[in-house]
């Protein structure tokens, strides 16, 4: 292709979005619209909906809510063990202020 | 005037309203991210994008410019943010972007818009091809003025800009896509 050639090409490519026509509008645009419009009004009443949307979203969810579990049943149990310690021990020294303890003959201790 | 009492009734909710605002414009939203995106589906589904996001964020539309101009901005920012999504999914990933070059006309798909004349279909699939590589503004300009035919007056209200900014913005585009089309045409 000679310079002068090419010249001519590159202008007439530039030039040759002249005169387009609009494009046909697909079908039924403006159904597929209220369609999409009606599931974005749906996914706004339940915004965390998103998280069943996806299964990854659904897992990380699921262990979160398993990990926090975990977490509180363990905390409780730490908790519970150590008011029945502080329990018994309170028992204990107000027993022995009174002489309330009454010792086994087995026991080897006292 | 008719836009004024129109948005009162979108921004009241009424459906009627909001489904006449889709037959009037939809031409308008789709053909604009036809132009841009250059895909027919992507195009589409911008189009349905752009409405729902319409309807929502009316209650914040001032009236300060017309509806169809509020309509071309909600459009073209879609646009090229679904330009950007499919480029970041294309090269595998957010991070290898940041070390790829940019596309070259030749790695891009052809694109044949159905309203080009026969006689220049050949042509204007290598222009979409050269438009694709252009900066953001000057692609939106370009694309506008091009195939939505619109004035650089009009282009400046839908980019918030000059009229001597359009035309700087038209004059760059067309430098770059004469530097693209001379290596394309090269022997």
């Amino acid at each position: 292709m000679s310079d002068i050639n090419r010249e001519d090409e590159i202008l007439k490519t530039i030039n040759s979005l002249d005169g387009v026509e609009k494009a046909e509008v697909p079908a039924f645009l403006s159904v597929k619209v209220k369609a999409r419009l009606a599931a974005s009004k749906k996914e706004n009443a339940f915004p965390f909906m998103f998280l069943l949307a996806k299964p990854a979203w659904s897992f990380a969810a699921l262990a979160i809510t398993i990990v926090f579990n975990i977490y509180m049943v363990t905390q409780v149990n730490a908790e519970h063990q150590q008011a029945a310690k502080t329990k018994d021990v309170a028992i204990e020294s107000f027993a022995k202020e009174y002489g309330m303890i009454s010792y086994s003959a087995y026991d080897k201790s006292n | 005037m008719i836009d004024a009492d129109f948005v009162k009734l979108l921004k009241a909710g009424d459906e009627a309203a909001f489904s006449r605002l889709v037959e009037m414009h939809q031409q308008l939203v789709y053909n604009t991210a036809l132009g841009l995106l250059q895909s027919s589906e992507d195009a589409e589904d911008i189009a349905q994008e752009v409405f729902v996001q319409a309807y929502e964020s009316i209650g914040t539309f001032k009236g300060e410019a017309r509806l169809s101009t509020w309509l071309y901005r909600i459009t073209v920012t879609k646009s090229l943010d679904r330009i950007k999504y499919l480029s970041r999914k294309k090269r595998g990933g957010f991070v290898l972007s940041l070390f790829s070059k940019e596309d070259s006309m030749l790695d891009l798909p052809d694109f044949n818009h159905p309203g080009v004349k026969l006689v220049n279909k050949e042509r204007a699939t290598v222009l979409f091809k050269a438009m694709a590589t252009l900066p953001d503004n000057q692609r939106i300009a370009f694309t506008l003025h091009k195939v939505e035919g619109l004035s650089h007056q009009e282009i400046g209200e839908i980019l918030n800009c000059t009229i001597a900014s359009v035309e700087a913005l038209m004059h760059r585009a067309k430098q770059n896509l004469r530097k693209l089309l001379t290596d394309y045409y090269k022997p």
